[in-house]
């Protein structure tokens, strides 16, 4: 009896064993790296695509959660992973911001730009109740009080931190920046009134302007959000400054061009998926779809402006 | 409040057809095998499974996620108490009596007690959540880093010696577990901090890995230990004595479970690891009350039904600030919000209003899956406590193997594996020692959040130190930690004279 | 007992020492704008002062007893299959990405298996094979943990 178990088994873990090769591309299930825990928007974001892309692929999309280090963990694994394709990694804006913050192991240049699914706007949120009707009494009043009007952001040196800086120098005001750890509880103190701004993206923060407890200070967009069209980019009040976070996928450097293209092609198509669209819709996410050249050009801008304001920041 | 039941009727309406109460125990048994694994939480569990669900439509898909989310939830206990390896971060207290009743053959009525106690405070919590949401919403809002930062110095100060061992013994380890949670990227500025170069530390040390490690790995070690003596051919298995909680055992727990109940609630609206201190504070409590104190730690039975109950209520308390204010306040609020988003589901300010039907149905698949989850987790309780029935060679290769699985699952690390290797060791060591693994995890926990509300604090007043002062609840706290402080003393100072009061507390025994 | 806390409270005061050491190479700030180190400096020193306290009062405490005690009954278990349990520990941290999860899983079971009582390895092996075989199934097939394939692609 055992003997028999036993040699079960041990076919068990031989024909487990025996690796599949196939010219087509893919022969096995995708995983996409999501350098950070469960539940945030990225993770969201493409756990819905890839729950769709999987229809186009043929094969399923799974996602892998790395957190650790604001991403740092997760962008190291993936750019060591095999160029095969096979080990994908959401290539979010922090790719641009972390080499510079700290020594990583990678840069931007470490990955293959697949393509950018979402670009959410940053913005400046008060409460309703506050003091200032627009941007420019906001303004005024920041320049005749320095440093006291308090702004949380959802953790130091993280995007909206250093958005809410680089308005600072684009308006020549100061501000009073208070770091929490996320931007759900940099809300709360909002909301409760113990911090006077929240610098933040969409969907934080989406409910609570809907129910008329915050208001958009300042939005750093080029054009104005589809759900709120009376509210006005800081562009259109005379500030040049415009400023969001990028959401894509990324490959490992080195994986082959085909490869790239047949990605590229399954994951559009997944986003022009009605399922997807209307889940994208229900994250008040912006879809931005961009190829994955103009996707490596709009890296290489941020990396260089995110640098660059990084090294003032350290001065 | 006459509407508001109306729509609830509705809501079970809704939530109790045949293929939702499918989904609803489907959700549930999935739920429990994942949160029995240690490691994969509620958290984990959800997000492992959130894809599964988009196919539903959307009430079937939360009835289902609120299926997984109780059952995680419950399953986190049974490992605390069968094998002293805290499946998650707020079981680490039930260890502490669950583990002792199950050495003493009593395993049955301790995972009884735990599931029966956990709907109870889920019931509750509903009823609670109902009723008074909006207001204590409210309330939640007004803590901000100075009132924070206040009652993590409370929590810390009072709940470190929660085993009453020695409090001077109890803070040392807790100080370990603050310095060890300082470990990482600094929250404030960024800066790396004792990391010694290496990436996988920027994100600090993983509690659930120091958990696993202090409590499972180092009782299997100690276990192992003592193989020699084990293999002599003495009876290596606790008999199980009973399988199900005696009248007796109910009549003690109920109370505890109502009190833990309360002060769940409580602790959960705060933000943060609001399940955590309402777990310690429950059990410190139902020791305090207790005619027979010194039966904490060997066994007692309100030392699991309190804290068991604190658990679940606090995270029933978290989802106010979730559909009131829309905000999660913790990690599986915040998860469970994400899984609400995809499937349409905003829930915030204006949930109640725009689609009360929705919101209501949310509410009664919650119910449902709690209740679905008692009737579940009852006839696993034999199957789970027959478990200990396995020859302890046996058994404890398998925990470690499932311990090694847990740890690797919370964030695909192996460098999780080697921290809980490191506190296995220390846990071993440190247990000749009698130094208690409980204070420094509540450090580990509280560390990270007392230090930035703390930094938070001065940036927003500019550094003056009376911003601590000057807000009432901040200085309640305050001083209530200065009260705890300076009673022992004085009382200390009184019983000098007579010999022998330095060192109080139960004997250690083992 | 107190030689047990004499000891652990001078490691303690060690740990403390050793983290004012690492928090005083750090920038400290103010306390209106602290620098990375400040919080720890301030936690090490208040465990330096906790534990020198705690060591100094059980020291004297040692004194007295000793005479009273006599020898500390020592433990009567082994310390070689503990070392043993935490290498095998060590063993799957090391090699779980080189391996594959099953085989992994197999291995540590099959070595720990060895060390609890090594005449049944038949008994051991299929345990450990089959415990390998569950587990995969169990986490890797049907809960989907992405758990790393290997060399063998398991």
């Amino acid at each position: 009896m055992l003997k028999r178990l036993s040699a079960i088994l041990f076919v068990f873990f031989v024909a487990g064993s025996i690796p599949v090769h196939a010219a087509d591309f893919p022969t096995k299930e995708v995983q996409v790296i999501i350098p950070w825990a469960a539940g945030g928007a990225t993770d969201l974001i493409f756990r819905a695509l890839g729950a769709t892309a999987g229809k186009y692929l043929n094969k399923a999309v799974v996602v892998v959660n790395r957190p650790g280090g604001g991403g740092a963990v997760g962008y190291t694994d993936g750019m060591k992973a095999k160029p095969d394709g096979y080990m994908l990694t959401a290539a979010v804006t922090p790719l641009c911001i972390l080499p510079h913050q700290t020594a990583t192991a990678f840069t931007y240049k470490d990955f293959e730009p697949i393509l950018n699914v979402v670009s959410d706007p940053s913005m400046l949120l008060v409460r309703s109740d506050a003091p200032w009707k627009d941007l420019r009494e906001f303004v005024d009043y920041a320049k005749k009080n320095p440093d006291m009007i308090t702004v949380g952001n959802s953790g130091a040196g993280g995007g909206v931190h250093l958005v809410a800086l680089a308005f600072e120098n684009a308006a020549g005001i100061k501000l009073n920046h208070i770091p929490f750890s996320g931007g759900g509880p940099s809300v709360t103190a909002l909301l409760g009134g113990h911090v006077n701004a929240v610098s933040v993206t969409p969907p934080e923060g989406i409910p609570q302007i809907k129910a008329g407890q915050l208001k958009i200070m300042a939005l750093f967009a080029d054009k104005r959000l589809a759900m709120f069209p009376d509210v006005p980019t800081v562009k259109d009040q005379g500030i040049n400054f415009s400023m969001g976070m990028w959401r894509g996928l990324a490959a490992p450097k080195g994986t082959p061009q085909d490869v790239i293209r047949k990605l590229n092609e399954s994951f559009k198509k997944a986003m022009d998926d009605p399922e997807f669209q209307a889940k994208a819709k229900e994250m008040s996410v912006i879809l931005s779809y961009l190829g994955s050249k103009d996707f490596g050009a709009l890296m290489a801008k941020d990396d260089e402006f995110f640098g660059k304001l990084i090294k003032e920041m350290k001065k | 409040m006459l509407e508001s039941l109306q729509q609830l009727a509705g809501g079970f309406g809704i939530a109790t057809t045949l293929p939702n109460l499918f989904y609803c125990l489907t959700g549930a048994i999935v739920g429990t095998l994942i949160g029995v694994l240690p490691g994969i939480g509620p958290i984990a569990g959800i997000a492992l499974l959130i894809p599964a669900t988009f196919s539903l439509n959307p009430t079937s898909a939360i009835i289902m996620l609120a299926g997984i989310y109780y059952g995680a939830m419950y399953g986190g206990s049974t490992t605390s108490i069968l094998l002293n390896v805290p499946g998650e971060t707020a079981s680490v207290i039930t260890c502490i009596d669950g583990y002792r009743m199950a050495q003493k053959g009593r395993a049955g009525p301790a995972l009884a007690i735990c599931a029966i106690g956990s709907f109870i405070a889920g019931s509750i919590g509903l009823l609670g959540l109902v009723a008074f949401a909006p207001p204590l919403a409210r309330a939640a809002l007004a803590f901000g880093p100075a009132e924070y930062f206040s009652l993590m110095v409370f929590g810390f100060i009072v709940l470190s010696n929660v085993t009453g061992a020695s409090l001077l013994k109890s803070l040392m380890m807790a100080l370990i577990g603050l310095i060890i949670g300082t470990i990482g990227l600094d929250p404030v500025k960024g800066d790396a901090r004792f990391t010694f170069g290496s990436m996988s530390l920027l994100s600090g040390i993983e509690f659930v890995a120091v958990a696993i490690g202090l409590f499972g790995i180092g009782e299997v070690l100690s276990n192992v230990e003592k193989t020699a003596v084990l293999l002599d051919g003495k009876v290596l298995v606790p008999r199980l004595r009973e399988l199900f909680p005696s009248l007796e055992d109910l009549r003690k727990s109920i109370k505890a479970m109502l009190r833990g109940t309360l002060i769940g609630f409580g602790v959960g609206l705060v933000p943060g690891p609001a399940p955590v201190i309402a777990t310690y504070a429950a059990y410190m409590a139902e020791k305090r009350i207790s005619k027979h104190p010194e039966e904490f730690g060997q066994g007692a039975i309100e030392g699991v039904a309190g804290p068991e109950s604190a658990n679940n209520a606090a995270c029933q308390a978290a989802f106010i600030p979730l559909f009131v204010l829309g905000i999660p306040f913790a990690p599986p609020t915040a998860i469970l919000l994400g899984a609400l988003l995809i499937h349409g589901v905003t829930p915030g300010p204006m949930m109640i209003k725009e689609s009360p039907e929705l919101f209501w149905g949310v509410i009664a698949s919650m119910y449902i899956g709690n209740f679905i989850l008692l009737l579940l987790n009852l006839p696993f309780v034999p199957l789970f406590a027959n478990i200990l029935r396995i020859q302890k060679r046996i058994l404890l290769p398998l925990v470690i193997l499932f311990c090694i699985t847990g740890m690797y699952s919370v964030n695909n690390s192996v460098f999780d594996i080697w921290v809980m290797l490191l506190f296995g060791g220390i846990g071993f060591m440190a247990g000749k020692g009698k130094f208690e693994g409980a204070p420094l995890l509540l450090g580990l926990v509280l560390g990270p959040r007392m230090e930035v509300a703390f930094r938070q604090s001065l940036m927003i007043s500019h550094g003056d130190f009376s911003t601590f002062a000057d807000r009432p609840i901040s200085l309640a706290f305050l001083l209530a930690t200065a009260l705890f402080l300076i009673i022992p003393i004085f009382r200390l100072g009184l019983k000098r004279p007579g010999k022998g009061g330095a060192s109080k507390g139960p004997a250690p025994t083992n | 007992m107190y030689r047990n806390d004499a000891l652990g409270g001078a490691l303690i005061f060690l740990f403390g020492a050793l983290t004012v050491y690492l928090s005083l190479k750090m920038p400290l700030g103010t306390f209106r704008a602290a620098g990375p180190g400040l919080f720890p400096l301030c936690l090490g020193i208040l465990l330096l002062v906790l534990s020198s306290i705690f060591t100094l009062a059980t020291g004297l405490r040692l004194r007295q007893d000793e005479r009273r005690e006599g020898k500390p009954a020592e433990g009567t278990g082994s310390v070689k299959p503990v070392l043993g349990f935490m290498a095998v520990i060590a063993f799957a941290a090391g090699f779980l990405e080189h391996l594959g999860y099953a085989p992994t899983a197999s291995i540590v079971v099959m070595a720990l298996l060895q060390i609890l009582g090594g005449s049944y390895w038949r008994r051991n092996l299929v345990i450990s094979l089959a415990a390998g075989a569950v587990s995969h199934f169990l986490f890797v097939r049907w809960l989907q943990i992405p758990f790393p394939q290997g060399v063998l692609g398991l």
